[in-house]
């Protein structure tokens, strides 16, 4: 009896004890569960969305920056778009320009034109599993030279010296106070009489910035464009440095001459010397002498060395830059802007030397005085002349040759496109 | 066989005043249990709901900057404060670049408004504070932004928290 009853009481203790546990667990699993998993499911959700949405991003930087490797591999290709107006294969957009070489996904590129020396790179990424699409597009621009004096050392701002019609540029400083208040004037360092603090503010914002950082590096020139059109310009020669015998030129009776050279006509008694041709090229590997009476209307002067630039011997018909006045905003110009007949129109440029790019691989002084030039002038030493005049002229400098180099991204923005 | 007779008869019975007993104490512990475990469960609903809400907002919120603030131009960027209600650094105005629409984040209260050539439009509630700094003073093309939601959760007294530290590089001059 007794053996019965304890049976009967044990059975029944381990029911209720089975019981509260099950239940237990069952309320814990009821009231956590789908919290959790709704927290799960909303957090997976957005970092999956986040993946996805990221490597398609990352496909299309992947093709920016390989259609940007793609631009500065050779000279040519920015001439090829730009130029020529034609497309790299592989580069087009199409079937033949998708790239797979990335984990997650692929990546198509398109580089073509988009403007004056203009490039546009559109990459479009990409992700494989949801097909999310994203681009991106960034225009390149070759740094070009876009002011009537680029000099990469220092300026020495003679009273003598007036620019014209385009800014001032030095990637080092001016050292000597200018006594015009025309053009603008942009130096990567100090600019005396302006302003020699390097505390902001270092502009007026109407003609000087001075301490200006934003001026970056100076274009490289791209001078073996130079020689290969100078050694295939038909140009008279000038006269040796020295001596009245003509200079060497490489090949004979091209425009690339391999010495020094004096822009008179060689022999005894020989003439002034003038040569107009607006597609020829003269590089000098040497020094060059400007003789009062010479007159070059040429594309380009590259001389490796210096500059002794007293030509002032004929008139030029020139063209006033459509943005001109800009260079005249300070009070004190105004008076000779209103000299000129305004932006876009005609001046005859009297007692001018040379019409043309001018590069100058050392200093540029004119001994004499007087000189006069329409055009652009680069200088990479220093520039140290007395009366000297300059008119910019915007065809000149859009279509001096830079370096694959020089180029710079302009800008940089996502568009929505489909794939 | 009269044992077997003896224990039908007690099952037939029904229950003792001590199992009765057992069984109240049993389900007394199972209530007040429950009840705690249900307003536990309750709160940490309500919790894990406000916190995938403004985890979301801030995603969302960082995710539409980010995009816009790199297509900035570095040079048109203004951090500033909608008005002296606002915290310090709270707003930011720029130039997205080649559309040069004028585009405005900024903080209203517990608001974060966004605005595109002056017409606004609010994109999330809750906010604690935005704020936009320049970690390098040497470099204007980098922007760190920090955004706190916060939400209360029941009682006016518990509240959930998020936030959010991101660095921006400005793709443009």
């Amino acid at each position: 009896m007794l053996q019965v009853t304890g049976y009967r009481l044990q059975v029944k203790k381990e029911k209720g004890q089975t019981l509260l546990v099950v239940l237990g667990i069952i309320i814990i699993l009821l009231i956590f569960i789908p919290a959790l998993v709704y927290y799960v499911q909303q957090e997976a959700k957005w970092t999956i969305k986040g993946k996805r949405t990221t490597t398609a991003f990352h496909l299309a930087e992947a093709g920016i920056e390989r259609g940007y490797w793609k631009l500065t591999e050779s000279d040519s290709y920015w001439d090829i778009i730009t130029k020529d107006e034609q497309q790299i294969d592989g580069y087009k957009g199409d079937s033949n320009s998708i790239y797979s070489d990335l984990a997650g996904g692929k990546y198509k590129i398109n580089i073509f034109k988009s403007g004056v020396e203009k490039v546009t790179i559109r990459s479009q990424g990409q992700d494989d599993s949801t097909q999310e699409v994203r681009t991106i597009e960034a225009v390149y621009s070759r740094k070009a030279i876009d002011s009537a004096i680029d000099a990469e050392s220092t300026v020495e701002y003679k009273p003598g010296l007036k620019v014209h019609w385009g800014p001032v540029k030095t990637y080092t400083s001016i050292e000597q106070a200018p006594q015009q208040y025309y053009p603008r004037k942009f130096s990567k360092g100090r600019i005396v009489g302006r302003d020699i603090d390097p505390t902001s503010p270092n502009s007026d914002e109407i003609e000087y910035w001075a301490f200006d950082d934003e001026l970056g590096q100076p274009a490289e020139i791209n001078l073996a464009y130079y020689i290969a059109k100078a050694t295939s310009s038909s140009v008279p020669p000038p006269r040796k440095a020295t001596g009245v015998q003509a200079a060497n030129a490489s090949p004979s009776g091209s425009g690339y001459f391999t010495e020094s050279v004096k822009f008179r006509q060689p022999g005894a008694g020989g003439g002034a010397y003038t040569f107009t041709s607006s597609t020829s090229v003269i590089f000098v590997n040497g020094n060059a002498d400007m003789e009062v009476n010479t007159w070059l209307d040429v594309e380009a002067l590259i001389v490796t060395g210096n500059v002794d630039f007293n030509a002032r011997s004929s008139s030029y018909a020139a063209t006033i830059p459509e943005n001109a006045s800009e260079e005249y905003q300070h009070p004190e110009a105004l008076a000779t802007w209103a000299t000129f007949p305004g932006n876009g129109q005609p001046y005859a440029v009297t007692n001018c030397g040379m019409h043309g790019f001018l590069y100058v691989g050392g200093d540029l002084k004119d001994a004499a005085g007087g000189g006069k030039i329409v055009g652009v002038i680069r200088v990479k030493g220093e520039l140290q002349s007395n009366t000297f005049t300059i008119y910019f002229d915007q065809n000149s400098a859009e279509r001096i040759e830079t370096q694959r180099s020089s180029i710079e991204r302009d800008s940089w923005r996502e568009v929505y496109l489909s794939w | 066989m009269a044992i077997i007779k003896m224990l039908q008869v007690k099952q037939e019975k029904g229950v003792t005043l001590v199992e009765l007993l057992i069984v109240v104490v049993i389900l007394g512990i199972l209530a007040s249990v429950a009840g705690n475990l249900l307003i536990g469960g309750i709160r940490f609903w309500r919790l894990s709901r406000a916190r995938t809400e403004i985890q979301r907002d801030a995603r969302t919120c960082l995710d539409l900057i980010h995009r816009e603030l790199r297509q900035a131009e570095a040079s048109s960027i203004v951090v500033d404060r909608l008005d002296d209600q606002q915290p310090p650094c709270s707003q930011i105005s720029f130039t997205k670049v080649v559309t040069g629409d004028a585009i405005i984040y900024s903080q209203e209260g517990a608001k974060l408004s966004r605005s595109i050539n002056g017409t606004k439009n609010f994109l999330a509630e809750n906010l604690r504070h935005i704020t936009f700094v320049y970690p390098r003073t040497d470099d204007e093309k980098i922007i760190a932004i920090s955004i706190c939601f916060e939400k209360e959760t029941y009682g006016g007294g518990e509240k959930s928290l998020h936030l959010s530290v991101e660095k921006v590089r400005i793709m443009n001059e």
